[in-house]
């Protein structure tokens, strides 16, 4: 189980996120929604490692002052203060938002440099062949440069260089960012079976609630770095604050 | 007329290459930790004059001495990384400083463990070859076989290893890489290792032609840096190409009026470039405008 607990993060003196809890159990699927500013970076890069290492660089260069308070939990033990990739071998991967592919890399290369720290590496080559099973138009794609594939192509490399890392928990930053409704459907199909099949927990942050709603267990609110609403799918669909405001209904 | 250009296609290539190793070198450490390394040509008279040290000094055997000297120019580099530059990444001008007070120092230490005067090395492999009517030392053939081999294996260790790749993926988006396990300060400690290594090798293979000499420190981190401007910050081919642009200027120049003024074209070079095209022959920024 990995758990957020009381989680606030400053940037200078500007509150983020502001003591959001949040549990994802083993196998769940859950969403967090928010628009734009809600919080919903700074929250999953707190929990990747990322905004820590970004913030000790901040700190030797005499710049910007992020201070993160709270404890984020895997299986009970605290994992505040380790490093992004030692974060990643406990199965905890990020991907990022806007994608973030290495441009002038192959989409094979892209994909590989996601099993980075894996040492099984006579199982890297099925889950490459998995990945390709998943996003089968990437397979045509292998030796071409990320840089100039098309926007969800290069979502489907993004999700598929996180997969390579073998992810206990994925989490999922704006997915559907610049997708094309049928594209942002079937990538959501391709995320449930991914749950499926290798049975990882998955996080993902989102302003599209409505497609979204569909795939997720569990789902939270967030405006400005607060948690608003939390619940089932079921609940959230229910809740007549979320159907004005995310659902237009 | 036609010697001449013989000559400057002949010798200027010979310096093309070894250029090239000093300068993709400096281009490699800017790309991954974009650091713009003025110790540089530290690299290239830290190996040259262990060379001197291990070969003719001690008389220990070629390849032993070579390697000795690649070892310690390497362990310098990282040591240089570890301890100074991966505390102070990202102030460039900090970074400027510390390096170019570290090439100083390492000068003056020279200066003070061998004789302040230059130092000769012996040809690796003696003889020459005719190529038509003229007589091209074994040597400089030598030069241009092993800095051929040295690109092949730089090449295939960026784009084939583990650690290449990864290498690669810091220059492209640090942040990325460290969200694939990456950590980027083991990885910009490699590169300046493999970049001491690639100036390192530069300073062994060219010292029997040459001198032994501290002023070499400084030509070839003027050169490299002008490279590397020309060819675009942090782009190996660039710098490839524009090693033999300055090499056969350099050439060319030494040949027409005077050895003394060879220095300059690299001056020239740096200035012509940051004033008209400040992201140089195959900078970024041009890649972007052919892009949109
Ligand atoms: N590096 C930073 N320095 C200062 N403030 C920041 C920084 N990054 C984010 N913020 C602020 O923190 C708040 C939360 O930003 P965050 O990027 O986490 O939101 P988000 O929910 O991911 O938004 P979006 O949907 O636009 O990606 C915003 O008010 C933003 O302006
Ligand atoms: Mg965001």
């Amino acid at each position: 189980m990995l758990e957020i607990k009381d989680l606030t993060v400053y940037y200078e003196s500007a509150i983020a996120v502001n003591d959001v809890s949040i549990r994802v159990e083993d196998g769940e699927i859950i969403g967090l929604f928010g628009s734009n500013s809600a919080g919903k970076s700074t929250l999953l890069n707190t929990i990747s490692g990322l905004l820590l290492e970004r913030g000790k660089k901040e700190l030797r260069r005499g710049g910007e002052r992020i201070t993160i308070f709270g404890d984020i939990l895997l299986d009970g033990v605290k994992i505040n203060n380790l490093r992004p990739w030692d974060r990643i071998r406990m199965g905890i991967v990020l991907c990022p938002e806007r994608r973030r592919l290495f441009p002038e890399m192959t989409v094979k290369e892209n994909l590989l440099v996601g099993a980075y720290l894996r040492r099984d590496l006579d199982e890297i080559n099925n889950d490459l062949e998995f990945i390709l099973d998943v996003f089968p138009r990437l397979r045509e794609r292998l030796d071409q440069e990320a840089g100039f594939l098309s926007g969800g192509e290069q979502q489907m490399v993004a999700i598929g260089r996180s997969l390579m890392a073998k992810p206990r928990y994925l989490l999922l930053d704006e997915p559907l960012l610049g997708l094309a409704p049928v594209l942002q459907i079937e990538l959501l199909k391709a995320i449930k079976k991914l749950r499926e099949v290798k049975g990882m927990s998955i996080l993902i942050a989102e302003q599209y609630v409505l497609p979204t709603i569909h795939i997720i267990d569990k789902g939270y609110v967030i405006e400005t770095g607060v948690i608003s609403v939390s619940g089932t799918r079921e609940e959230l669909l229910e809740n007549p604050q979320i159907k004005t405001a995310y659902l237009g209904m | 007329m036609y010697e001449a250009l013989v000559i400057i296609l002949i010798y200027g290539t010979v310096l093309g290459f070894t250029l090239a190793l000093v300068a993709i070198g400096l281009s490699l450490i800017y790309g991954v930790a974009r650091i713009i390394n003025f110790a540089h040509g530290a690299f290239f008279a830290i190996s040259a004059y262990s060379l001197y040290y291990f070969f003719v000094s001690i008389k220990l055997n070629l390849i032993l001495s070579i390697f000795f000297s690649l070892v310690i120019t390497a362990l310098v580099g990282g040591a240089l990384y570890r301890i100074a530059l991966d505390r102070i990444r990202g102030m460039e001008l900090n970074e400027m400083i510390v390096t170019l007070a570290c090439a100083i120092a390492t000068i003056e230490i020279l200066r003070e463990i061998f004789a302040p005067a230059p130092l000769g090395v012996p040809t690796f492999i003696p003889g020459q070859i005719y190529i038509g009517t003229y007589i091209v030392e074994m040597q400089r053939v030598l030069i241009v076989i092993t800095s051929v081999i040295s690109l092949i294996l730089l090449w295939l260790f960026i784009k084939k290893t583990k650690y290449g790749i990864a290498m690669r993926a810091v220059a492209q988006d640090e942040d990325a890489a460290m969200l694939m396990g990456i950590n980027p300060e083991f990885m910009s400690m490699l590169a300046m290792m493999v970049s001491a290594i690639l100036a390192g090798f530069a300073g062994i293979i060219i010292a029997p032609t040459q001198t032994v000499a501290l002023e070499n420190a400084w030509y070839a981190l003027l050169n490299g840096i002008a490279i590397v401007i020309l060819g675009g910050l942090g782009s190996l081919w660039g710098s490839l190409v524009a090693a033999f642009i300055i090499g056969y200027a350099e050439v060319a120049v030494a040949t027409f009026l005077s050895s003394h003024l060879k220095t300059v074209i690299a001056l020239i070079a740096i200035l012509v470039v940051l004033v008209i095209k400040p992201s140089g022959i195959f900078g970024k920024h041009r890649e972007l405008e052919e892009r949109v």
